[in-house]
């Protein structure tokens, strides 16, 4: 019995902290598409896709370079909306 | 005879080190099996077969935990601990490199971390999986030879 001590140790605190650890069920896709919205509150037609590409909205709050400038920033889209639109989208990064 | 048993030691901790990692990931992928299979399937590298590698490598975790837990394992579980973390320390190598603005697909807390804490993080249990592997099996020599001093007088 000894020698499964520290084994059965591990996997008890394992388990006790994957049950502290468990999170409220979040969308699948956690990962977006952002636009930059313009002064009317408008993604515009043809605005390019912030990043390069699909970001968490973590990520882009990070990354949005907004801090202390507009009211106006960032909108994330599970998918690529067609554009012009003035959709909230389905996250935003902190106004600033 | 000090040295030696500092040695099991070492085995040992990193063993049970290795145990706590893999049930505490396996358990959170498993969990969070939707939300690991949409992440894994933005992975340039792993995006083919996301929905089959959502559950096999949480299974796998749990397997190798296991035989890390069973003595008479200790040695494969450590070898496939070793080939593990050189999968997934290579894999964050290819993520930082190449998509360092994609999440992490990993279990648990581990996913608060960027990819170059990580980096760290797995080269440190790459290092512990690989000595503990390869003084484990000096310790396989130690406790035979110790086997054949026990005759009784």
């Amino acid at each position: 019995m000894k020698k499964y001590l520290l084994g059965i140790i591990a996997v008890i605190a394992a388990i006790t902290f994957s049950s502290f650890t468990q999170e409220e069920k979040k969308p699948a896709d956690d990962i977006y598409y952002f636009y930059m919205v313009d002064e009317n509150g408008v993604i515009p037609a043809g605005a390019s896709v912030q990043f390069g590409g699909q970001v968490t909205l973590s990520y882009a709050n990070a990354n949005d370079g907004c801090t202390g400038s507009t009211n106006h920033c960032l909108r994330g889209f599970i998918t690529q909306p067609s554009l012009p639109t003035a959709q909230s989208g389905d996250v935003q990064t902190l106004k600033n | 005879m000090k040295k030696n048993s500092g040695r099991i030691l070492y085995v040992e901790f990193a063993i049970a080190i290795f145990i706590f990692l893999f049930v505490y990931t396996g358990i959170n992928k498993l969990f969070a099996v939707e939300e690991f299979r949409a992440v894994l399937s933005k992975s340039p590298l792993l995006s083919f077969a996301a929905s089959y590698i959502a559950w096999i490598l949480p299974v796998i975790e749990l397997f190798v935990s296991l035989l890390l837990l069973l003595p008479h394992t200790k040695a494969y579980g450590l070898l496939l601990s070793t080939l593990l973390m050189t999968f997934f320390t290579a894999y964050i190598g290819y993520m930082l490199l190449f998509t360092p603005k994609l999440p992490c697909s990993c279990g648990g807390i581990l996913k608060e971390l960027n990819w170059s804490q990580h980096l760290l993080l797995n080269s440190a249990l790459l290092l512990l999986s690989i000595s503990a592997w390869l003084l484990s099996k000096k310790d396989k020599r130690f406790i035979a030879i110790n086997r054949n001093s026990r005759i009784p007088v």
